[in-house]
């Protein structure tokens, strides 16, 4: 005789049927089964249509990311463009030889009341000489500039004084009184620092011609690399280079 | 019938082939809407379920991982289907029993049988309805459970979300209830 424990373990894993006998053949409508299966179909078409346009799932990222770069590139391309590098100006024009004549020499004599330009004239700014470091004003000057002078032609005598070089500049703060003309003059000392000299005489001395036009100075500068004189190339290549900032190439090119 | 062949049938589904779906549906149709019936005691409820139940087998297609047998995936659904139902309907799922008149209407005809063997097992039916009605809910959920899904104790406890224990004593309780109602009928 079994115990109910065993039937019920029986029972348990299927080896025994309490209630042999009974059947409940229940089974759904067939309009509930075709309503499922219609559901389950148009579930996969949607899927299906949905298919169509997706892509994969990295894609909607990468177009974004590169939506991004390519508007960034094309901002920083227009809305703010690079400084557009300075092209040298060059023109072309005829280049004409310069001849100096001598100055015309007056052959008739003026009038008494308007006397000719003297052919000797004084030194520049009419009544300062900056010649041995010292700025020497005539006090005997007229308003002009010019000194007083009797009229007429410039003697000689004063004409070899203002061609000679003096020997010795006077001491700074000293007057000093001409022998000849008895003009007094005041020296004032202007003596600029070492190494101004120089610049001083590459400031007063004009700029050669060829650095009037690029190309005329890039052939200049060809010419003293040709003819060996490396040093007198590279100074006037830096200060191509210093007016033609933007000129970052060698003109070798 | 196997269980991991239901599992590769779902999986066939997910991407697409409406025949798989096919197959799964004819397999399990009949004990889920058994299940579903005895549940709620209401052709319109049970047709109402089995048709949520069946619409979420195909919304979580795609999600749906074989890490257990496709027939606890789907009682568990059609169990948390009816618990749902009873939830918005605020009936107790526990106790009402069915009358004899709802009971015959459920039971299919059959003309060729001969009448007094479809009498006898007819009554025999309609018992058994009325017993198992007249159980618990909580039981009557392991029992149907147990007997239409095929599924192991271990899996009506996963289910039903009880331990093991539970579950083999409301087996065992529904059994007992079961055997002694048609006993003392057919006595």
């Amino acid at each position: 005789m079994n115990r109910p424990d065993d039937e019920f373990e029986d029972f348990l894993t299927r080896r025994k049927h309490i209630f042999r006998g009974i059947e409940d053949p229940l089974e759904p409508p067939d309009g509930l089964d075709r309503l499922v299966l219609h559901q389950a179909r148009e579930a996969v078409e949607g899927d299906h249509r949905q298919r169509v346009y997706r892509g994969p799932r990295w894609a909607a990222p990468l177009a974004i990311a590169a939506t991004l770069v390519l508007a960034l590139t094309v901002i920083l391309q227009v809305g703010m463009p690079a400084k557009p590098e300075p092209i040298p100006e060059v023109t072309v024009q005829t280049v004409v030889q310069r001849l100096d004549y001598p100055a015309a020499r007056a052959t008739q004599a003026p009038p008494a009341n308007n006397p000719a330009p003297a052919e000797v004239s004084p030194p520049a700014q009419g009544a300062a000489d900056t010649s041995g470091g010292s700025v020497v004003v005539e006090l005997d000057a007229d308003a002009t500039g010019t000194p007083a002078r009797t009229g007429g032609f410039v003697s000689e005598e004063e004409a070899a004084r203002y061609a000679r070089a003096p020997a010795s500049a006077p001491a700074a703060g000293v007057v000093v009184e001409d022998p000849v003309t008895g003009a007094r003059t005041i020296v004032a000392d202007v003596s600029p620092p070492p190494g101004e000299a120089e610049r001083a005489v590459a400031r007063a001395t004009p700029p050669p011609v060829f650095r009037g036009d690029s190309r005329t100075w890039l052939a200049e500068i060809e010419r003293l690399r040709a003819a060996g004189k490396d040093a007198q190339a590279e100074a006037e290549y830096a200060e191509y280079k210093r007016q033609h900032r933007a000129y970052a190439v060698s003109p070798d090119r | 019938m196997s269980d991991d062949e239901d599992a590769q049938l779902m999986l066939a589904y997910a991407r697409g082939e409406m025949r798989a779906f096919e197959t799964l549906y004819s397999r399990h149709r009949g004990a889920l809407y058994r299940y579903l019936m005895r549940q709620s005691r209401d052709g319109e409820v049970a047709n109402d379920l089995f048709q949520e139940v069946w619409s979420r087998v195909i919304v979580n297609r795609a999600r749906y991982e074989p890490r257990a047998k496709f027939r606890t995936f789907l009682f568990t659904l059609a169990h948390n289907c009816f618990i749902d139902h009873c939830r918005r309907s605020k009936c107790r799922p526990a106790g009402m029993g069915i009358d004899d008149a709802d009971a015959a209407d459920l039971l299919p005809a059959d003309a060729e049988q001969l009448p007094d063997v479809r009498l006898a097992r007819d009554e025999a039916t309609q018992r058994y309805r009325a017993a198992l009605a007249s159980l618990p809910a909580e039981q009557r959920d392991v029992y149907l459970l147990h007997e239409e899904s095929d599924l192991s104790l271990e899996e009506i406890a996963r289910v039903t979300g009880v331990g093991a224990e539970t579950a083999k004593s409301r087996l065992r309780y529904a059994v007992g209830k079961l055997k002694a109602a048609l006993a003392v009928t057919e006595a």
